[in-house]
């Protein structure tokens, strides 16, 4: 990694509309560096999940690149780059089984082979979160939208990734929940602070306040404003 | 004229469509509102039948092989639009694809039937075993590649969640699709396995009753009728894993990325 490169850099991201003649996302630009906690915020239908999820690459882009610590990330090391910068989906989504399953599951992907589950790690987690002594066991078919979210951050975290990209992550958890989220995250970011950051995607302007070390504000696939530890750049 | 089967008459084929009259009638009875199709199902059997006779009347009595070929290209082009007709959603080279593997994993078993099978290499284009051969071939491909591609666009939709959380996870475009793709060729080529597992127990195929009806001896029949399931299990085999995994490729480029919008 070339000296001072930040673990991701957005350079001028475009994305045309499929169908109609505009821009769904247009000149994005910025980076995260490690230790960054950004958040992403934005009206409904702003771009935010695209931008996420083209971060991630997990969408065609028009223009522009997403390097990773200074590089293009050449196809055939897509996989390896979503090892490391994760992304969560809204909607979190199981396979049949328990919840243990799930987690175990990524385990068939190519690239987490032998990766074994650290159930004690994973356990220690869910009891932060207050979840009942055999929520791993449980099927997932039982658990609440919230449960989901919560077992979808223990399954990214146990991969140990660099970067969460977290869309919307926590819009099914009560208050106190919420908290807990965001303080896991917090401290994942804080135990090794040079490589590993987070982009949060809300529309919860404390949950921005409390979490952001650097906001960035969307309208129109556009970046409009970007603030710092929770203080707006205008 | 003397012949090994019993010559029918229009008069005899009359009789039979007496039988579609009394299917009109319970109609009528029930009312079910199928008189009409019934009819209108009745007349296009007559009339596609007694055109496609003519056609062939025509071609067995000529032997050419050029006119062979451009019979054989027809029955390959309805057989590929047919395909894709039968396919809820579409997306961009559908077209080509299905006529591809509809093409390819067709004449290619016709071929290997022909040329390594019956022996007929200098005399390939009698009409008598290409044409009959490779549109028993056509209509079981076409079968197993509609149902192939439907159910592989229908699970991608469903199950685009699933898709995109593994790609999410560092799965490669492969890892991914691999449970669509897998349930696609397999649904693709049940009704040929089905068939294959009770032909012979609960019924008869239809090429193997035509031959006995026209006096051929039953074992005589009964090969020709083995080596006709082999070749369409084949034929639909590589068809229906031939469209999966072009459509796959359409759908999954190299950046591992789904590209559900294309989708329609």
């Amino acid at each position: 990694m070339p000296a001072d490169s930040p673990l991701i850099e957005v350079r001028e991201l475009s994305r045309r509309h499929p169908k109609e003649d505009k821009w769904l996302l247009h000149g994005i630009c910025f980076s995260i560096a490690g230790g960054d906690r950004v958040v992403i915020s934005g009206p409904s239908g702003s771009g935010k999940t695209l931008l996420l999820r083209a971060v991630a690459q997990l969408d065609p882009i028009d223009q522009g690149d997403v390097l990773w610590k200074g590089h293009s990330v050449q196809p055939a090391k897509i996989p390896a780059f979503r090892r490391e910068v994760l992304y969560l989906h809204q909607d979190p989504v199981f396979l049949e089984g328990s919840v243990k399953h799930n987690l175990e599951v990524v385990g068939e992907i190519q690239l987490h082979r032998g990766h074994q589950l650290d159930e004690q790690r994973v356990e220690n987690l869910f009891r932060q979160f207050g979840c009942q002594s055999d929520f791993l066991t449980q099927d997932q078919r039982d658990l609440s939208g919230g449960e989901k979210q919560i077992a979808t951050l223990a399954r990214a975290l146990q991969l140990d990734p660099t970067v969460l990209l977290l869309d919307e992550p926590t819009t099914a958890l009560d208050d106190h929940r919420t908290r807990i989220f965001e303080d896991q995250v917090q401290s994942w970011i804080s135990a090794s602070r040079s490589n590993r950051a987070a982009v949060w995607v809300t529309h919860d302007q404390e949950q921005s306040r409390r979490f952001a070390s650097r906001t960035i504000h969307l309208e129109s696939g556009r970046i409009t404003d970007v603030g710092y530890d929770g203080i707006s750049g205008e | 004229m003397d012949t090994a089967y019993i010559e029918l008459t229009a008069a005899q084929v009359a009789l039979a469509a007496f039988l579609i009259v009394v299917n009109g009638a319970v109609s009528v009875l029930l009312h079910l509102g199928m008189t009409k199709l019934w009819l209108v199902a009745s007349l296009r059997t007559i009339v596609q039948l007694l055109l496609i006779g003519c056609v062939l009347e025509w071609v067995f009595q000529v032997q050419q092989w050029y006119i062979v070929l451009a019979l054989m290209m027809v029955m390959t082009l309805m057989a590929g639009h047919a395909a894709v007709t039968r396919s809820e959603r579409r997306f961009h080279g559908i077209w080509l694809n299905t006529f591809l593997c509809v093409w390819a994993s067709s004449w290619l078993m016709a071929a290997f039937a022909v040329f390594l099978i019956l022996r007929r290499t200098a005399t390939w284009y009698e009409p008598q075993y290409a044409i009959p051969l490779l549109g028993m071939l056509l209509g079981n491909c076409l079968n197993g590649i509609s149902l192939g591609l439907h159910t592989f666009t229908s699970a991608l939709v469903s199950q685009r969640a699933e898709v995109e959380t593994l790609l999410a996870l560092g799965a490669t475009r492969w890892e991914a699709a691999r449970r669509p793709v897998q349930h696609a060729v397999k649904t693709g080529m049940t009704p040929i396995m089905n068939g294959m597992m009770v032909v012979g127990i609960v019924s008869l195929p239809g090429m193997m009753t035509g031959q006995l009806l026209s006096g051929i001896p039953p074992i005589q029949a009964v090969k020709y009728q083995i080596v006709i399931m082999f070749l369409i299990a084949s034929a639909t085999a590589m068809g229906t894993v031939g469209v999966v995994l072009l459509a796959f490729h359409r759908l999954f480029n190299a950046r591992h990325q789904f590209l559900y919008q294309r989708l329609q």
